[in-house]
Order: C-alpha cells, then structure tokens, then sequence
C-alpha cells in the first residue's frame, strides 16, 4: 500500500516539474483568460516577522486565480483615525519587500508564479501591536525577471495604518536569473518631514 | 633696532585688530538642527532613511499655496541624512513640465545644483525660485539621488530611480487654479495589459527589459517608453526627458502632457540622437502627476507623488 503510494506521489511530481520545464520561455498564452471576479478566498496567518497578514486569493468562474494580494493590517483597529494628528504622537513604521512563488493554475497548466510584496505599516510602538494611521502612506513595487519588469504595482492610502503593494509575474517563462524585488516606501503626516526609502528581496 | 620692535609690534596689533573685526562683521551661524529634529517623523530616528521637509528660514512652512506678489519665491528644502553613509543629491526644479531657473544662497543661478551630505546631518537650502510672472505656477522641487552614479547594470539602473519630491502651488495676480489645460499627447499606444506604474525606459526589440547602458557610436537608440497608472484613480501628469539633468525634448515636444484611467498604460517609440557632449550620460524620464491639484495646510500631499524612470548610461 505504502509503495503504491509513493509510486502515486513520484508520478505527480514529475508530471508537474515535466508541466514546467516542456513549456518554451516567453510562450504566449492564446486562450483568453477571464479576469472577471467570481469568489474571493481569505487566509490569515502570522509570517515570519511576527506581523498577522490577510492573503485574499481571487478567482474567476472557472475556478482559476486572477490575482491574490497580501495585506497587513486591514482588519487590525487603527489607534487613531483622527486627521489633525500630528507628529507629536508617537508611533513607529516599518518597511520591507518580499519576494514568493506558488503553484496555480496558469494557462491551463499548474504552474509556479512568482510574487513581490512591499509593505509599509505604521504602528504605535516597536512591539507592533496596535496599528497607528498617518496621513498618507505610500509604497511603489517592482518585480524583476530576466532583467525585465514583469510588473509594478503601488499603493497609496490616505488617514491610512498601511499600505500594500503587490506585483505578479505576468509572462509565463523559467527564470535564468534571481527574481529581485524593490520596493520605494514613503510616509507622509503633517506638521512633519516627509520619510523616504527602499527595501529589497530577492529569490533564486 | 628700537623702531624696528615698535614696527613689528604695531604690525602684529593691526593684524590682530582685523582678524578680530572680521570675526565681529560674520554673521552668527543659525543652528536649526533642533527644530528640523522635532519634525521628524519616530521612523526617521530608527530606520536607515533621507526626510525631505519644506521650511521658511527657520520654522516649519505647513502651507503648500502661496499668493504672490513679486517675482520670485524664497523657501528652504530641507534634506535629513538618516543613514550611516554619505549621500550626493541633485536639485531640480519644475514649474509645469518645464525645468526652471533659481538660486540656492547667495550663489549663481542655475537650472540644478548638486550638493553632498554627510551622515547623521542635515542639509538646508535657501531656494529663491526667480522671474515669475502672472498667473498659475505648479512648482515641483525634486530630488535625485547620486548624480554623477550610472548604471553598469539593470538593478543599478532601477536603484536610481529614487526620488524625492515637494509641491507647492503659487498664484500671481490671479484667484485661482485655472480650468484650461495643456493639449493632450494623443499618440501614446495604449497596451493590452499594463505592467509598469510610473515611467519606464525598455529597448525597443524586448519589451519591458531594461535600458540601462547604451553605446551612441555613430546611429541612433531606439527604445521604448512606457508610463502606466496601478491607482484607483485617473490622473493627468507631466513627462519630462533629462540628459545630464538639462531637460531635453521627448520625441519633437518639450515635455508631454497626458492623462491615464485606472490600471491603464500606453507606450511611445522613441530614437536617441541627441549630440553627446561628454563620454558619460546619464538619460531620465520624470512623470509628475496632477499638476493642477489644489494644494494647502490641510491638504499638504497629493494622491500620487512624482517618480523618476530607470537611469540609463548613455556612452559617446
């Protein structure tokens, strides 16, 4: 039983790698894919930095992915909304890029799509407990592929905790380089100087 | 020998004397480190950051729309180097799409001005914008990080296209923002997916790859520029090319001004041939959006900031 299993799991697996590693690079998708909204599937789970995160998968009627994002801190309770806070309070912001990979169904075939987040929150202390907003809270993404930008995306709140960006890997290839991610984080609040940086990550 | 002691003691007293009236005519240095301090943000005193604020001599300048009178406009652009090492900046300045004249102290007037800064400080530059006229005047003040730095790889060339950027409106002799707008760029081809969010210089044979080094020789570059919008909201913006930080025309226009919806972006085929002056040039574009949006004490920031493209080396 127990080797009829494993015969079982080695046929997937190289059926699933040989899925990957037939397709020719760069290779158009010629079935029009639909991007309408069909349902939406929620995640939470707590990563690696010790920070609760919502994923938000998006599929069509078909049952494939569209999009998903991640986001953190959309369900925490902001400590103040109020707009005249100034900088005189205190509070504490943190910035970081990700890059991931997942399996999906992509074009009809089960396939790995890479992902790169930036993130950009704001809390009220360095013990991150308690979401804090600010005026604006922006972050710009980028996803690198091949020396190609596979995608870019931005998030820009207002009277905001945090801000997410995520971009997806668009065209369907094997990467033959590290896939890089940057991210430009900007905060804004009155009555205060403007902060700007930038995070990295990168996979492979 | 009794003359020659008493000449060289009234020498020594004259120096004396002029060294110490010249250290009463210096003008005592302001030290504004403490007020620039008190309005940072809590992140600027824990992460590896730059702050950028808008001063006026030494206090805080929470107003973003100026009324006018004369011809120019004097405030103070304040850098903080958060960071453990040395940083090199350009300014630029733009009214509209177009790259302006100003002056930083008591210095010559120029279209940029390049400065360093060290680690842990702060840099302060009195900006005079000169010779404003009647009427609307959208002025960006822009940052760009190591100016004389050039690509020798797509990574680098994405790094330095961080940008640092203030707004402020001014009205001269007139009530307010006007409702005509520049004519549209209408040859910009819209894309079937969009992938870039700002503006983005690719080669022309691939698609979205990276321009980042190119040799002139004796032909021309064609390449491709990309702008694209990810926000949930249309905006109209400004595109701008810079070679060497001097604006320079994209295709047959000075600058281009469009507008793009929701998750939307469009594309222009473009040929380098600019004469090249210097061995090494670095070629930008920049994208500065909503250039007619009301700014004010309550409403300081604008839903989209300004953002450079990749920088790319172009070799003579």
């Amino acid at each position: 039983m127990n080797i009829k299993k494993i015969l079982f799991s080695l046929i997937t697996v190289s059926f699933l790698s040989t899925l990957v590693l037939v397709a020719p690079v760069g290779a158009e998708e010629t079935e029009v894919f639909d991007t309408k909204i069909d349902k939406v599937s929620k995640d939470e789970f707590i990563d690696k930095e010790g920070d609760k995160v919502q994923e938000k998968v998006y599929y069509n009627s078909e049952g494939k992915i569209v999009k998903v994002s991640v986001e953190k801190g959309e369900y925490a309770e902001p400590v103040s909304t109020d707009n005249s806070t100034k900088s005189y309070g205190s509070y504490y912001a943190v910035s970081r890029s990700s890059v991931t990979a997942r399996f999906e169904a992509w074009a009809g075939a089960p396939q790995i799509r890479v992902y790169s987040n930036g993130f950009s929150d704001s809390y009220t202390n360095s013990s991150k407990s308690t979401k804090k907003s600010i005026d604006r809270i922006i972050v710009n993404t980028t996803l690198m592929m091949n020396a190609s930008v596979e995608d870019q995306d931005s998030d820009s709140r207002t009277s905001s905790s945090f801000a997410n960006a995520s971009a997806k890997q668009q065209s369907f290839m094997i990467p033959t380089h590290s896939q890089y991610s940057r991210s430009s984080h900007t905060y804004h609040n009155s009555g205060t100087n403007s902060v700007y940086h930038s995070t990295e990550a990168s996979r492979g | 020998m009794k003359q020659l002691f008493i000449s060289c003691i009234v020498t020594l007293l004259l120096i004396l004397s002029g060294c110490f009236n010249e250290e009463s005519t210096e003008e005592p240095k302001i030290d504004n480190d403490e007020t620039y301090e008190s309005h940072e943000q809590p992140i600027a005193e824990l992460e590896e950051v730059y702050t950028l604020g808008l001063y006026n001599k030494g206090d805080f300048e929470y107003e973003r729309t100026f009324e006018i009178e004369h011809e120019s406009f004097k405030r103070n652009i304040v850098l903080g180097n958060k960071t453990s090492k040395e940083g090199s900046f350009i300014l630029l300045i733009f009214n509209h799409g177009e790259q302006m004249n100003f002056k930083v102290g008591d210095g010559k007037v120029s279209n940029n001005y390049r400065f360093d800064i060290k680690k842990e400080k702060y840099k302060d530059l009195e900006v005079t914008l000169l010779n404003l006229e009647d009427g609307f005047h959208s002025i960006t003040y822009v940052l760009l990080n190591d100016p004389e730095e050039v690509p020798n790889d797509y990574e680098t060339s994405m790094e330095l296209a961080d940008l640092f950027s203030i707004r402020v409106n001014l009205l001269k002799n007139i009530d307010n923002i006007p409702e005509e707008r520049p004519n549209l760029f209408t040859e910009g081809i819209e894309s079937e997916e969009r992938r870039i969010h700002g503006a983005f210089l690719s080669k022309k044979e691939v698609p979205y790859e990276t321009l980042y080094k190119e040799d002139m020789g004796e032909k021309e570059i064609p390449y491709t520029l990309f702008y694209g919008n990810s926000h949930s909201e249309k905006i109209d913006f400004y595109l701008v090319a810079l070679l060497n930080y001097q604006q320079t025309q994209l295709g047959t226009d000075d600058f281009l001004y469009d507008t793009l919806e929701t998750d939307q972006e469009k594309s222009i085929s473009l040929d380098f041939n600019l004469p090249l002056k210097e061995e090494s040039n670095s070629f930008q574009v920049l994208m500065i959006p909503t250039p007619f949006e009301p700014v004010s004490k309550e409403k300081t920031f604008l839903p989209q900031d300004p953002s450079a493209s990749n920088r790319v080396l172009i070799l003579k």
